[in-house]
């Protein structure tokens, strides 16, 4: 069976892995229920369905949106965080990194031991 | 409806649950998955509790007229006394469960501003790790956050009285899945200032303005192993290092006239952000 191919994370970005329940219409990833939804009597992804929402709402409407998404599906995932990863990109240029930036990696647990070191004052500076 | 269908939720709280909506306050470390099994049901809560509230006002203002209303004419009437004291009934559990979903109310910051957080958290972090959370939402304004009184007098007007608060509601940290340590704290300082002038009649006025500095600190522990110093890193980032980290720190603050705003989310995420550009993965750049 196919894996969800739609990008999650915003610092450390990578492909969300689940079971694949069908293909975006538009991008023709592979996505899983958590990231598929119905729009026009299709189904898509959720970074196309940013896209197309950002067709037809003005710049400044678009963090409001983020918000209204958020309370509608406040015990659901997820379209929310897709806005907000979107405004990331546009309003300040971050994308993260993903699996070409971190070729070297060892995703072990025991890589860093964080020492808790430093605790109480965080923020001192 | 609203609060039948938040009654109906908060029924089914558990002991740690009901606790948190009395104490206003959490601590812990859980899995972002678990905490936000606890926290959504809360969330979930408190918003049809604040739609029930918004519409109660009006309901028992709407019978207590009718109440009074119908027991004028019990003086003509026999009938409207019974009428008039259904009405006031109506108006009373109103009242009742206006009183009860206020006691459980909790500040917005916790259901459109923590919630999503721990979910963006969740994406970034490995199924099994945990999340340190410290949660604070009791009023700003309470006089354990009490920190300072100024006060300008003069011979006249207009005289200024200062109230400071500072109200630290929400730390926590966990690792990511980049093994990265995120630490995050926000504290809100307010000044609550009461101005007493004079007008041109001669009439004596105060007015209370609240002005409140919402402060985002971000601490990053990136690995040596896996990062190293961006070649265009911002030189005014404080940045630290010991043998096996290199720790990135940013602040973030955001200016607003009322206690019951909060730095955007998207700020605090840019300012996450931040400190991710301050590095670059030891790995084949594309």
């Amino acid at each position: 069976m196919a894996s969800c191919e739609i990008q999650t994370g915003i610092f450390v970005l990578r492909n969300c892995g689940a079971p694949s329940k069908g293909t975006c219409k538009v991008c023709g990833k592979s996505s899983c229920v958590k990231h598929s939804r119905a729009f026009e009597s299709t189904i898509i992804c959720l970074e196309c369905l940013v896209e197309e929402k950002k067709k037809t709402s003005s710049d400044k409407k678009r963090g409001r949106n983020m918000e209204d998404a958020y309370e509608e599906e406040i015990g659901t995932d997820f379209l929310w965080y897709y806005m907000l990863k979107d405004q990331l990109n546009d309003s300040f240029s971050f994308t993260g990194f993903d699996s070409r930036d971190y070729d070297s990696f060892s995703l072990t647990e025991d890589t860093v031991v964080w020492d808790g070191e430093d605790e109480g004052g965080l923020f001192d500076s | 409806m609203s609060y039948t269908e938040a009654r109906a939720l908060y029924d089914q709280f558990d002991e740690a649950q009901l606790q948190f909506l009395t104490t206003k306050t959490l601590e812990g470390s859980h899995t972002p998955r678990k905490w936000l099994k606890i926290l959504q049901k809360l969330a979930k809560f408190d918003e049809l509790a604040d739609k029930s509230r918004s519409k109660s006002m009006r309901k028992i203002f709407l019978w207590g007229f009718l109440s009074v209303f119908t027991f004028i004419f019990t003086f003509i009437l026999i009938f409207p006394i019974l009428l008039a004291a259904w009405f006031a009934y109506l108006a009373y559990k109103n009242w009742k469960q206006h009183q009860f979903l206020k006691g459980q109310d909790l500040r917005n910051q916790f259901r459109k501003f923590l919630v999503p957080l721990i979910q963006i958290l969740r994406e970034e972090s490995a199924e099994q790790e945990k999340l340190y959370l410290k949660l604070d939402l009791n009023h700003p304004l309470s006089q354990q956050n009490h920190v300072d009184f100024q006060e300008r007098k003069g011979p006249g007007y207009p005289k200024f009285k200062e109230n400071y608060y500072r109200s630290s509601w929400l730390n926590m940290s966990i690792k990511l899945r980049d093994q990265s340590m995120l630490s995050l704290a926000l504290e809100d300082v307010i000044r609550k200032r009461q101005v007493t002038k004079t007008g041109s009649s001669g009439k004596i006025k105060t007015k209370t303005k609240t002005k409140v500095k919402h402060l985002a600190s971000v601490k990053v522990g990136f690995p040596k192993v896996q990062y190293q110093p961006a070649a265009d890193r911002n030189p005014e980032v404080v940045f630290s290092e010991d043998a096996n980290l290199m720790l990135i720190k940013w602040k973030q603050k955001y200016t607003s006239s009322s206690i019951e705003d909060n730095i955007p989310l998207s700020e605090l995420v840019k300012a996450i952000s931040q400190t991710y550009k301050q590095v670059q993965p030891l790995g084949n750049l594309v």
